[in-house]
This record gives structure tokens, C-alpha cells and sequence, in this order.
């Protein structure tokens, strides 16, 4: 596709003629895991055992209702005290097919539950992907993954 | 459920946040990123920087919060000038809590 100097105007496809690429059913999931960076090779290779060997990683700062770690001050009032606003936590972005959301959620979940109710775990998002493409064969959909 | 992936200007992050932290919205993941837009990034005399810093906030919220949080970071990142940034909606189908095990948000 050759892309012009003003802003490539992809439009509508011409009458009579279907879309590029016609709609195909949603039949992969990404899997978007905000766990502790310190859990990275047991996420890996929890990954490796529920057979998902593909996955991308990224460092990012995050917090959730907790509001990040805040420490009371000398008088023991929390709200003038220190703050750790955000946290270092990893993002691990996984790709498969619907059927296999489970076992992958399953897996990344017990490689990462602390277990001692402590705060800061993560969380693990199911996003709907619309469509996958592998770089040097341009295979689509569950051939790419 | 729907994740909110915004794309801002560094520099307006303490404004977001501020609009975000009043309506009681703390939980968030930023990332620094580099980027551009139509513009293609932007020329000074004679140097042309391709990509810019900035900064990416993801939210996900409740369906029903959606329109108000993008409103609320709008409001909060908008100078006026190209550079302001994009805001993406995605489908989230499920949410996890590790600490948990459960399926919530």
C-alpha cells in the first residue's frame, strides 16, 4: 500500500466491492496481565507450561483503589503523610484464542497470587482483538498467533 | 467493561490526574511513550523530531462510567494545539484481581 504525502485517505471501498479483508469472527483474545515485576520468569514459565510461549513484556507504573502505598506521617495521619503515587508493576500482553482464555488466565494467575491477601497482586484484562497478522507471511487470524 | 487508552501530553499529566483523583478514579497504569499524529511530529528550524514524548494512561471502567472518565481526562489534557493526543475505547470481556482469584474488576 502506498501511503502519499498528505494524509492516506483509506475510504470507503469502491461500489460493488467488498472490504479488503472481510469480517471474520473474533477468535482470538488478548490477554492483558498488570502483575509485580519481580514475577516476570515465574510468569514466564507458567506461561511455557500452559503451552503459550509468545508474549510481550513492558515496564509501567500503575495503582489501584489503594491510591498506590501511602505511610502516616510522625502524627499517625495518613493523608499528609509520604507517597508512593504509582507502582512499578509489568505489563505481560499474551495473544490466543478464545478457548484457551481460560488455561492462560489460570496459569498466569497462580504464578502470580502472593496468596497472603497483600495488595498489589495485579490485574488480568480479557480484551476482545480483532484481528492478528504475522509480520513475514502475513498469515491471519489463529495462523499468526 | 471497556479499557480507556489514552495517549496525552507529559506535561498535562498533573492536570488528568487531578480531574481523575476528584471523581475518585485512582486506578490506572501510565506508560511513557513516543509517538505522532498527521502532523508526522514536528520541525524547529532546521531539526524535525519524528516522534514525541508522551504519555499513555489505561483505564478500565464500567460501561456505564466510560463517557464521564473520557470527559474527565479531555478536560484535563486539552491545550488547543495538535499534540493533544487520541483517546482509544476498547472491549474488555473479563477482569481478573490476582490478590483474589476472582473474576472482578
Amino acid at each position: 500500500m502506498v501511503v502519499t504525502g498528505e494524509a492516506a485517505d483509506l475510504g470507503e471501498p469502491a461500489l460493488g466491492q467488498t472490504s479488503v479483508r472481510e469480517a471474520t469472527p473474533c477468535v482470538l483474545a488478548e490477554i492483558v496481565a498488570l502483575l509485580r515485576p519481580g514475577r516476570r520468569q515465574a510468569t514466564r514459565q507458567a506461561l511455557e507450561s500452559a503451552g503459550s510461549l509468545a508474549y510481550t513484556a513492558v515496564t509501567v507504573l500503575g495503582r489501584s483503589r489503594q491510591r498506590g502505598l501511602r505511610f502516616k506521617n510522625e502524627k499517625g495521619d495518613e493523608a499528609t503523610g509520604a507517597a508512593i503515587r504509582f507502582l512499578p508493576k509489568l505489563m505481560v500482553t499474551v495473544v490466543v484464542e478464545t478457548t484457551r482464555v481460560k488455561a492462560v488466565v489460570q496459569a498466569i494467575m497462580k504464578a502470580n497470587r502472593t496468596g497472603k491477601g497483600e495488595h498489589g497482586d495485579g490485574k488480568i484484562f480479557v480484551l476482545e482483538l480483532g484481528e492478528a497478522v504475522r509480520v513475514s507471511t502475513d498469515e491471519r487470524g489463529k495462523e499468526a498467533v | 467493561m471497556k479499557m480507556i487508552r489514552a495517549i496525552i501530553r507529559p506535561e498535562r499529566e498533573a492536570q488528568v490526574l487531578e480531574g481523575l483523583e476528584k471523581a475518585g478514579r485512582y486506578a490506572m497504569t501510565k506508560l511513557s511513550v513516543l509517538g505522532r499524529g498527521q502532523q508526522r511530529g514536528i520541525q524547529v528550524g532546521a531539526v524535525s523530531y519524528d516522534e514525541l514524548a508522551k504519555l499513555m494512561l489505561l483505564l478500565v471502567v464500567e460501561d456505564a462510567d466510560c463517557e464521564r472518565v473520557v470527559a474527565l481526562i479531555e478536560e484535563g489534557a486539552w491545550t488547543g494545539h495538535p499534540g493533544d493526543g487520541k483517546i482509544f475505547l476498547q472491549e474488555v470481556r473479563e477482569a481478573y484481581t490476582v490478590r483474589t482469584g476472582h473474576k472482578e474488576l
